[in-house]
């Protein structure tokens, strides 16, 4: 007798990693269902509801935030046990939270994935970058990516493309914002390396989408939808004939006798349970909510490695006005940055560090300022056009090492609305990046100095980046990670994870654009065996 | 109070001698300070703000939400008013000094310059965790565009989620600013 499935492969999130998979499956005929927790929004009522939100500096407030599909800001829905508050803004729609990201599309370093063999810490990745090239290729043409095919994106100065790629970016770089023009011009003649930052924010016309125009609004929400969201492919995956199903949070995914995933069930709001039935699975709903999800389900994890090594690329910051008007503001919210802590020997002892210019419109975070101290009438507004000329703002991620201690667990207290517990989180920084907090301040030290700057603050404490690596971690042995190369589960044949949470080793480069390459490359294997 | 599409105008405020709605229930302010109308309110917030031309909607707007936040606010611009006027305060310049010398009514001064500026009132919380000090998010929208800290830089850059560019139009420095 022949088994009857509801699809080939059910995807779990439509994300852009998600939708991703969905969408190179669909292209070779296999037929796919995608559960999405959230709901389809259009994005005018998500740029409306973020004009008229008083919180705009938070950036899930202008999404839907239902106690049956809670954001990661819903109140005690995150819930840290550790001595960082791991709280990274994540959403629930169809699309994921690429609809509020600056759409950083990086590809990792060679050496990247050689942590452990070249410097002696951390992990490596049980998979080269020569094989995982042409995946960045298509995901960077299914993203429209802009970039630079002439820099060494390693950030050590050198002369051309570093590192090789066998297709150029699908759009070219836009032009620097005189912002970026003006700190490169001073600060690198002091030995600062300066990277274009590839981004998923198209200057032309690209797959429906068009150019970037300057809205300066990339989080919370693209108002033109120049910059990519996972929405994109979540609507070529409905026009190619597969389905999104919304309002279907999977809780459950049911393990045959065979060892293979056989159904994944999914709870609706109003408390409906459905049972769908599939030849393979593919979980995607981002670094924390698929190891909660395997947990729940008590699968994959024979290496009790599921929900652990959680790594984002907890950062700092420095605020400071410089002694010319550079014009922040202009353009798209950041474009690159300092890159020459991106790698080397010094990782054997501290790690690897980014220092992103920020180019957000900064009259809100000076008028604060300004108004905090009691600054009013005609010097306001002249300080505020005067600071607003010479805001410098620099985010700086950091490179931390998978800790197993650092983990996400279901909650074993709390539940949401459908009954489905939230999640406890454990995450402690470590020695690692605190030693390289050292060198990041010896930098902004620097970099007020060169500037003719005044500090605002240079002393922010750790901050969330929202990048979630680790948690369903990718290896080589079955006994200490989670899922194979080709991002499969080692415990179950036809289960893959399609997230940034397989990265073993974190780097200091924005993950999305590997979990998208990842998903792809696992869409062609698994199209090969179903 | 409900605006219709069109808002209120200026003429019918002063028309209907608008009074506000929380005032009436406050005998004790209206014997100390006497009826507070919206265009007082609104002329108060052109001192506060150095602005002339301010749009009234948002006045009333900034009145009924910190009204919200402490029933007594009115009865607190009632005693700005009256200090202001002992004071002799006509010019912001001079604010600092106000403010030295009126402990008590400089925070309800402040509270409303901020609306003015910032489009909002009370604190926002930027995540799920209460801001310390400061438990409850009693954030309420009062405007966007209208947010007066985009006015000094209306020439230079944008109200963000706007555009008034092209692509790749910030290469180039501020058009107004290149000259010199």
């Amino acid at each position: 007798m022949t088994t009857q499935y509801d699809a080939d492969v059910i995807v779990v999130g439509s994300g852009a990693v998600g939708s991703n998979a969905a969408y190179e499956l669909l292209k070779q005929g296999k037929s796919v269902i995608v559960l999405e927790s959230g709901r389809w929004i259009p994005r005018w009522k998500i740029v409306e509801n973020f004009r008229s939100s008083p919180r705009k500096g938070n950036h899930n407030d202008p999404y839907p935030n239902q106690p049956w599909a809670p954001t990661s800001f819903s109140p005690d829905y995150i819930e840290n046990t550790g001595s960082f508050k791991f709280l990274p803004g994540m959403l629930r729609l169809v699309g994921g939270t690429t609809w509020h990201w600056a759409a950083a599309t990086w590809r990792f370093l060679p050496n990247d994935m050689k942590l452990r063999t070249l410097y002696g810490v951390g992990r490596d990745w049980p998979i080269s970058y020569d094989e995982l090239e042409p995946y960045y290729g298509r995901a960077e043409f299914n993203l429209g990516v802009a970039g630079s095919d002439t820099q060494d994106q390693s950030g050590q100065g050198g002369a051309g493309q570093f590192p090789h790629r066998s297709t150029p970016y699908p759009v070219p770089p836009e032009a620097e914002t005189y912002y970026f023009q003006r700190i490169k011009a001073r600060l690198a003649p002091e030995g600062f390396n300066f990277i274009h930052e590839p981004n998923a924010r198209t200057n032309q016309p690209w797959d429906g989408r068009p150019g970037c125009s300057g809205n300066n609004n990339c989080m919370p929400v693209c108002p033109i939808g120049a910059m990519y969201s996972g929405d994109v492919h979540a609507k070529h995956v409905v026009k190619m004939g597969g389905k999104v199903i919304e309002d279907a949070t999977v809780y459950k995914l049911e393990k045959g006798s065979d060892g293979k995933i056989v159904a994944a069930h999914y709870r609706t709001s109003d408390h409906k349970d459905i049972r769908l039935t599939a030849r393979y699975f593919i979980i995607a709903a981002n670094g924390l909510e698929t190891p909660k999800l395997l947990l729940m389900s008590d699968v994959a994890n024979s290496s009790d490695q599921v929900g652990r090594n959680i790594m984002d690329h907890t950062g700092m910051g420095l605020q400071f006005l410089a002694d010319e008007p550079l014009w922040p503001g202009r353009g798209q919210v950041q474009q690159g940055g300092i890159f020459n802590w991106r790698d080397g020997e010094f990782r054997r002892e501290h790690s690897a560090i980014k220092h992103a210019l920020t180019n957000t419109v900064p009259n809100r975070a000076i008028t604060q300022h300004l108004l905090s101290q009691g600054i009013v009438g005609p010097e306001l507004d002249e300080k505020i056009k005067d600071w607003a000329a010479r805001w410098v703002d620099i985010s700086s991620v950091f490179e931390l090492l998978p800790n197993p201690e650092n983990r996400i667990q279901p909650s074993a207290t709390r539940k949401d609305a459908l009954g489905i517990p939230t999640m406890t989180v454990h995450y402690n920084t470590d020695d690692y990046i605190e030693r390289g907090a050292v060198k990041a301040k010896a930098d902004y030290a620097k970099f007020v100095q060169t500037m003719g700057g005044t500090v605002i603050n240079d002393n922010t404490g750790w901050q969330n980046r929202d990048h979630i690596m680790g948690t369903v971690i990718m290896g080589n042995d079955a006994k200490t990670s989670v899922v194979d190369k080709d991002c499969r589960a080692w415990d179950h044949s036809n289960l893959f994870m399609a997230t940034t949470g397989v990265i073993p080793a974190c780097g200091v480069v924005n993950p999305t654009l590997t979990g998208v390459a990842f998903a792809i490359r696992a869409a062609d294997i698994i199209a090969k065996e179903v | 109070m409900r605006f219709t599409k069109k808002g209120l105008s200026r003429r019918q405020v002063l028309a209907t001698s608008l009074t506000l709605p929380a005032l009436g229930s406050l005998p004790g302010f209206a014997r100390a300070a006497g009826l507070v109308t919206l265009s007082q309110f609104h002329d108060l917030c052109g001192t506060l703000t150095g602005k002339s031309g301010l749009n009234l909607e948002i006045s009333n707007r900034i009145l009924t939400a910190l009204t919200a936040l402490d029933s007594s606010f009115p009865q607190k611009v009632g005693s700005l008013i009256s200090a202001m006027k002992t004071y002799g305060l006509k010019d912001m310049s001079d604010f600092k000094q106000f403010a030295e010398q009126n402990a008590n009514q400089a925070p309800v001064a402040m509270s409303i310059i901020s609306a003015w500026y910032l489009g909002y009132t009370g604190t926002p919380l930027m995540d799920a965790t209460p801001a310390v000090g400061h438990p409850v998010d009693d954030a309420t929208f009062v405007t966007y565009v209208g947010a007066l800290m985009y006015a000094p830089t209306a020439d230079t850059t944008v109200i963000p989620s706007y555009s008034r560019g092209h692509t790749n139009y910030w290469v180039n420095p501020p058009a107004s600013q290149s000259a010199g």
